[in-house]
């Protein structure tokens, strides 16, 4: 396969949509074309109901070795902060957006990489690849909503020790503190996370959807908690999804799911 | 500077606060308190100091409150006693640098809060943890409903908190109570060597990663506000230049927190 140029490269297989995310040489070390094109595709996505579920992946062989170091160090104040504001565009897409996203991680997700592994809502991850909250190597403190999403996953005491100390975590290992929720083997990350996308993007979209909307809410207060629940479930309640999913269920078949 | 209630030592770039109360089981007495919070400040005020091990004298962390005093104190009491357990809390919660508890033998009701206010829980295979609080028909202090659920999930915090279940250091640590587990006797020694780490981790790093655990709950809008906000400073700071340098000469970075 020809080298994928430096960005994020959408393809698809029916229902499912492949982002890889490339920078040749640099173990795609995050770019700023990284950032427009996975914005834009994510965007795009949203918006196109022919597609139920999304893999994350990066070329030849590495998820992403997190930012740019070279890069590090020579901006002002500001300039480092719109950038970081650009970058959040992409991370609010993949955690509060509707379509359900899968990380396939192959090789290295250190740093920023991680980061964008633990937006996605699965990870699937090969058995010899390697997760780094790596920033505190660089003095750094966590981006990408990490600070977010990592305490989630592995609970506070874990999650203080990977971010402080930049411990290097192994798939297995993450299978499990419940920071990876498949191991693969070597190579076939993306083949698992094409099969867990098949499985996500067979559900209702709506129920999937709002039930991202909702976990992306966290932290919420059991009041308020009940509140969007009866809201949310309220509106399902009325939709040709739930009507098929109950003849289905009645008629002992598979559910044909349409997002109506 | 060392005072009989708590004795203090710098070693290299690690503070050691050692609870010195063995008579009554390291409890979290008033005398304790009285010294515990002003070795805290000096420590976090100490630029040499880069780490601090919280731990108590005599192969016992803490055994809780003075639990002689409970039944004789009236209401004013019993609140002034929680607020200063809370100044001290503070100052290990909010502080800006990380704190390693060292756990021998029994860290139990506001001993076992204190612990897991830390950052990083370092216990012996036979330390035990109970958040004893009801088995004297108490609720549990010491920030424990806000941090224990964070640590173990909400369920098994439950069943601590109400059942007031023993925990011992190598089910902790498999439950995520306990990050690292030592031999028997050897809490001290791991916590020190894991301290050594902290203490050649970025300051400033720290300092903001700790402040945003501090803060939570805060939603996802409000970390990436934060995150845009602290992570801006830090790729400006000479750290992150000197760690960027460090990276790629494939040498050790040495961090100075400017």
């Amino acid at each position: 396969m020809a080298q994928l140029e430096r960005g994020t490269h959408l393809t698809r297989e029916g229902a499912i949509a492949i982002l890889t995310m490339s920078n040749p040489g640099k173990r795609n070390a995050f770019s700023v074309e990284m950032r427009e094109d996975l914005t834009r595709h994510l965007e795009d996505l949203q918006r196109d109901s022919s597609c139920r579920a999304i893999v994350l992946q990066g070329a030849d062989g590495c998820f992403s070795a997190g930012g740019d170091v070279s890069g590090f160090g020579t901006k002002t104040v500001i300039d480092y902060r719109a950038g970081l504001i650009a970058s959040h565009r992409f991370v609010r897409l993949l955690i509060t957006g509707e379509k359900p996203v899968v990380a396939a991680v192959e090789g290295y997700a250190y740093g920023a990489g991680l980061g964008l592994a633990l937006c996605c809502d699965q990870v699937v991850a090969a058995r010899d690849a390697k997760l780094c909250a790596s920033f505190a190597k660089i003095g750094l403190m966590p981006d990408m909503g990490l600070l977010w999403t990592l305490p989630q996953r592995v609970g506070v005491g874990r999650a203080k020790e990977m971010i402080m100390l930049a411990t290097v975590v192994g798939a297995e290992e993450g299978l499990g503190i419940g920071l990876v929720d498949e191991v693969a083997d070597s190579g076939g990350a993306l083949a698992a996370a094409m099969a867990l996308a098949e499985r996500f993007a067979a559900t209702a979209p709506s129920a999937t959807g709002l039930t991202k909307a909702m976990l992306a809410r966290h932290p919420l207060g059991l009041e308020d908690q009940l509140e969007w629940e009866a809201q949310g479930q309220g509106l399902l309640f009325t939709t040709a999804d739930v009507a098929e999913g109950v003849a289905a269920f009645r008629a002992k078949r598979p559910a044909t799911f349409k997002g109506e | 500077m060392s005072g009989s209630m708590v004795l203090v030592e710098r070693r290299d770039a690690v503070t050691i606060l050692t609870i010195n109360n063995p008579r009554q089981r390291n409890a979290m007495s008033g005398p304790v308190k009285a010294e515990l919070i002003p070795a805290m400040r000096a420590a976090l005020a100490d630029a040499g100091c880069r780490a601090i091990v919280l731990t108590g004298a005599e192969g016992c962390f803490s055994a809780g409150g003075d639990v002689s005093r409970f039944s004789t104190m009236a209401p004013e009491k019993g609140r002034q006693l929680v607020r200063d357990q809370r100044e001290f809390l503070h100052l290990v919660m909010r502080g800006d640098k990380a704190v390693i508890a060292a756990v021998e033998g029994y860290s139990y009701g506001a001993g076992f809060g204190l612990a897991m206010a830390c950052d990083h829980i370092v216990a012996a295979r036979d330390a035990r943890f109970c958040a004893a609080f009801n088995k004297i028909g108490l609720m549990p202090d010491g920030g424990l409903l806000w941090t224990l659920p964070q640590r173990i999930g909400a369920e098994r915090a439950r069943e601590m908190m109400m059942l007031a279940t023993v925990v011992d250091g190598a089910e902790g640590h498999r439950i995520g109570l306990v990050d690292t587990l030592a031999e028997p006797k050897g809490a001290l020694d791991a916590a020190l060597a894991k301290a050594a780490l902290f203490a050649a981790a970025a300051p400033i790093a720290v300092a903001m990663t700790k402040s945003a655990f501090a803060r939570w709950p805060l939603n996802l809008d409000q970390f990436l506000a934060m995150e845009a906000d602290g992570q801006a400073l830090l790729l400006s700071s000479e750290d992150c230049r000197e760690g960027a340098r460090a990276f790629l000469e494939k040498r050790a970075p040495a961090f100075r927190g400017r």
